[in-house]
């Protein structure tokens, strides 16, 4: 906002220069102040557009189910291995010859157009993300519509935004606010969208997006509502009050899902790359890919195929024993493992969500059956159990807390929701330092900004990190030339390394000298009329700014074209240092010595 | 930025066209996907009609899964996990189910009887009552009714006859301004079985009165009055339904017998009581018919019992005791003294109680005989 400001103060016309620049020139000039202007509007058209294409995408893929894969639901259908089998090759050959930008889920790609293509996503990769992804979810392939939806919404920011002849910066800013609005209107919850793409996108919290984001978001869910309804992605059970001994019950929910999202993230780790490098049967992967996952849903567990919300939606229902629950997430996680690392199009929100209400309604079984005096229903357990592996297998612990709460729509499992997925999330991070999409941008050959450090912000040095102590020469401003010329000089002799000296002031700030300003003031003095002026009248009005230690260490290096020395105060004494900071203290403790 | 007002306005017509398209597109599919929920729904009731759940279940997941809140679906489904014998499953259902819609009277009824066979007695007594109390669309007293009288049935079924008994009463009472002979049977058997035969005996009248030519009505109303000792009643409404069931004899497994039977058994039943008598003289007549009739099978009973090797038991030979003297009783002690009348009719009685246990159950007029002197030890049932 302040760049804004500063460039709107630029750009004001002076008065009688208007008509000697050209339109031309004009136009450069009043284009940022426009772009403002169209900013957030253009954000509600991304959000509305982007709703509009998420709508067609989950009618796709619910039509191509139905013509694919026939109306019945039950296993042993020879289509269920034939259809995927022969999609994955149709897919195979459509992204090697025609859309080659669609493999994957959608958020690295997105991740990538803003890190590395300034926002640029192609019409191209748009299209053949839409029609290749809803063939895969359609025929059958474990994978979801969410991620797929991120990139379309980005795609169409990014597209309008080139349309509207916008600037670089605009143009990497409206990638993420379609990702939001994509996302949006895919899961049909608007908080969770935005906290998402803060999470997994951008890394960080910015005020200049947030609004774009939160707009876009909006109206893409109002648009997906007035199609679908308002009602959540998911039919939610009865979520009864906590009793305090289940937390224990959730805390194991935690541990289970910590322990599943590791072995779905390392069997990812494990079979993509493998599988990538297969150059000369690439073509065949998704196809074969395809005949396993139809064959797992042909002897017995048809839930596993597609996205599997009725999968989920049962599970939060308990309409599954405990036995099958199991082999539920299990295999999802295989057919996940097969239908991602084959490079088919598709995402990976909806199988990890499966995975989670599936185990976590195992866990609510085993609790049901084992500890009956215990109230909860084995819905609540799925319904965490969504939130856990979405924060330990994604790696996005905020975003997991509040889409089970946005999508529940009920705060009373916020305990074990936050509970869970810290314990899980935890598991995940101390055992898979890597989060999942950030190895996969590794194994792509690309290396974008870690969103998890840059949430953290673990490389951000502060002050007291390279602070040392003081060892210049000290002296009061109060005192008069006349005295303090000696003392100054005999201080210099004693210290003859000292290139520079502190002068505390009467207000309790401090004046940072360098040597030779002192020889200056004391060389120039006059002994008749200047003898009897303090040394801080002397130095003029100007003071060295106050720092204190845990500001960041990297605003300090602009501060040394004026001062030699940075004095750092400390915040509960005005005027006591805690040390002082030299620019080579900065660079010594960026270059980590 | 007139440029600037173009582009939105390409924007807006884009965005209209777009909008317009998926509408469209939308509908189509929307009604598509309706088509096929009411094909699956319809699939799934026939096989719920033709006792499928199993089959039931596949097409209404199936019909669900193209309408999702279809409140009807999901309530089959509800019902076809249960008869399925997916107990846990259905009940699952139902409660989500009644999360949205507590009052309603059909999902509480549903939930009751999964209780029920889960064998939770109080959770099926509290949705039966969440049932009958709750919300019927349409027919909501007839609703009402049977949901009480299959929470009466299960409390029958729990031992819990005061309860029973109690939901029976307002069954009763709420059925009394309709004039439903069927109803009435149907609440007076449930009386019956929750052991108020004076309850069930005036359904049973109410129904006789509505429906005069229905023998069951008056065969089950004589089978009361039989028990009641009611022998006139007995005798008379038996008569009548024998009459309109054109010869039918009745329920030869009912431990009192066939309906023809029971009919004479009470008209002899009434020549033998000397209660029944009109006369005094008559009474008289009949004690000493009576005595006549319970000597000999005392008489015969004491042969019976005694061998070389042992003697009658203690209570036979206190009777024998008592029979010495009660033979030389006339007629003329009896119709001046009602304390020996008294003491000669509780002599018949004992001897007729003791003999059945001693010597085996009695037949013809013994066996009525017994019947009267049960019935002065046990008056009513």
């Amino acid at each position: 906002m302040q760049v804004s400001s500063q460039t709107t103060e630029q750009i004001a016309p002076q008065p009688g220069t208007v008509s000697t620049k050209t339109a031309a020139e004009l136009a450069a000039e009043i284009s940022p102040a426009r772009e403002e202007r169209i900013f957030l509007l253009l954000s509600i058209f991304i959000g509305i557009i982007s709703g509009l294409l998420v709508v067609s995408f989950r009618m796709a893929i619910d039509w191509l189910q139905v013509l694919l894969l026939g109306t019945e639901t039950g296993p042993h259908r020879l289509r269920l291995i034939f259809v995927p089998a022969a999609a994955g090759l149709a897919i195979a050959l459509l992204t090697k010859y025609v859309f080659p930008q669609v493999r994957g889920s959608g958020v690295n790609q997105t991740k990538a157009a803003l890190y590395i293509s300034n926002g640029y996503i192609s019409i191209r990769t748009v299209i053949g993300k839409f029609l290749l992804s809803s063939l895969a979810i359609g025929s059958g392939h474990s994978l979801g519509p969410e991620d797929p939806s991120l990139q379309i919404g980005a795609g169409v920011a990014s597209l309008i935004s080139r349309k509207m002849g916008l600037s670089r910066e605009k143009l990497r800013i409206f990638a993420p606010v379609g990702a939001a609005a994509g996302l949006a209107a895919a899961f049909n919850a608007p908080i969770s969208a935005i906290l998402f793409v803060i999470e997994e996108v951008i890394g960080q919290w910015s005020a200049g997006v947030l609004g774009s984001i939160v707009l876009s978001a909006v109206a893409s869910v109002v648009v997906a509502r007035s199609f679908w309804g308002s009602e959540p992605m998911f039919r939610i059970p009865v979520v009864t009050e906590l009793d305090s001994r289940e937390l224990l019950a959730y805390a194991v929910l935690g541990l289970v899902g910590g322990v599943a999202s590791l072995v779905f993230a390392k069997a990812l780790g494990y079979l993509r790359p493998r599988l990538r490098a297969q150059t000369s049967w690439t073509i065949f992967q998704p196809a074969v890919a395809g005949l396993l996952v139809g064959g797992i849903g042909y002897f017995g567990l048809p839930q596993v195929m597609g996205a599997g919300y009725e999968a989920i939606d049962q599970a939060m229902h308990a309409q599954f024993a405990f036995k099958i629950l199991i082999l539920l997430a299990i295999f999802k996680i295989i057919a996940t493992t097969l239908s991602f690392s084959s490079g088919t199009p598709g995402g990976m929100f909806a199988p990890t969500l499966f995975i989670g209400a599936m185990l976590g309604a195992a866990v609510g079984s085993f609790e049901k059956h084992y500890f009956p005096y215990l109230q909860g229903s084995t819905g609540s357990y799925a319904l965490v159990g969504m939130g856990v592996l979405f924060a330990a297998f994604l790696r996005v612990p905020l975003t997991s807390v509040f889409m089970v709460l946005e999508v529940s729509g009920n705060y009373s499992v916020i305990l074990p929701v936050i509970l869970a997925n810290t314990i899980a999330y935890l598991i995940s991070r101390a055992l898979q330092p890597v989060p999942i999409f950030e190895l996969f941008t590794h194994q792509d050959g690309l290396y974008l900004p870690s969103m998890e450090e840059e949430r953290e912000d673990r490389h951000d040095l502060h002050f007291e990190d390279a602070l040392g102590p003081i060892n210049v020469p000290v002296f009061k401003g109060s005192e008069i030339l006349g005295d303090a010329r000696k003392s100054v000089l005999d201080a210099f002799e004693k210290t003859p390394g000292a290139m520079a000296a502190l002068i505390q002031c009467k207000d309790g700030a401090w004046y940072a000298a360098t040597r030779q300003e002192l020889e200056t003031i004391f060389s120039a003095m006059n002994e008749e009329t200047d003898a009897k002026q303090s040394l801080e009248e002397r130095l003029g009005g100007e003071r060295t700014p106050t720092m204190y230690p845990d500001q960041s260490l990297a605003t300090a290096l602009p501060f040394f074209r004026r001062w030699p020395l940075i004095p750092i105060s400390n915040r509960a004494m005005r005027g006591a240092l805690e040390g002082v900071l030299s620019q080579a203290d900065v660079i010594r403790r960026y270059q980590g010595n | 930025m007139i440029h600037d007002g173009a582009a939105f306005l390409i924007l807006t017509a884009v965005t209209g066209v777009l909008f317009a398209v998926t509408l469209f597109l939308f509908r189509s599919f929307s009604s598509h996907r309706a088509d096929l929920a009411v094909e699956a729904s319809d699939a799934g009731k026939e096989a719920l009609a033709q006792h499928r759940p199993h089959d039931a279940i596949a097409s209404l997941r199936e019909a669900l899964s193209y309408a999702p809140n279809q409140r009807d679906y999901q309530l089959l489904l509800a019902q076809a996990l249960g008869e399925d014998g997916r107990i846990e499953e259905a009940n699952n259902y139902f409660l989500n189910l009644r999360e949205a819609e507590p009052g309603d009277g059909f999902i509480n009824l549903q939930l009751a009887r999964l209780a029920r066979q889960r064998k939770l007695k109080q959770q099926a007594v509290d949705f039966y009552r969440a049932s009958i109390f709750g919300d019927w669309k349409g027919e909501g007293d007839v609703h009402r009714r049977r949901v009480r009288l299959e929470l009466a049935d299960f409390l029958i079924g729990q031992k819990d006859l005061q309860e029973a008994q109690s939901e029976l009463v307002i069954a009763a009472s709420n059925a009394r301004s309709s004039s439903d002979p069927a109803l009435d049977m149907t609440i007076g058997d449930a009386f019956l079985q929750a052991g108020d035969s004076a309850n069930a005996l005036r359904l049973y009248q109410k129904a006789m009165i509505d429906s005069p030519r229905d023998p069951v009505a008056y065969e089950k109303a004589g089978r009361i009055a039989y028990r009641q000792g009611d022998f006139a009643h007995a005798a008379e409404w038996l008569e009548h339904a024998l009459r309109e069931s054109a010869g039918n004899p009745g329920s030869a497994a009912d431990p009192e017998g066939d309906t023809a039977t029971l009919q004479k058994n009470s008209e002899r039943l009434l020549a033998l009581a000397p209660a029944a008598a009109t006369t005094r003289t008559d009474r008289v007549a009949r004690e000493i018919h009576n005595r006549a009739l319970a000597k000999q099978r005392f008489d015969a009973c004491l042969k019976q019992s005694s061998t070389p090797k042992s003697l009658p038991s203690a209570a036979l030979q206190n009777l024998a005791a008592r029979w010495t003297s009660a033979v030389k009783t006339t007629r003329i002690a009896l119709l001046s003294d009602r304390t020996t009348e008294a003491d000669l009719n509780t002599l018949i009685g004992d001897t007729e109680i003791l003999t059945a246990q001693t010597c085996g159950p009695p037949k013809g007029d013994d066996g009525l005989l017994l019947i009267l002197a049960q019935r002065n030890v046990q008056p009513t049932r």
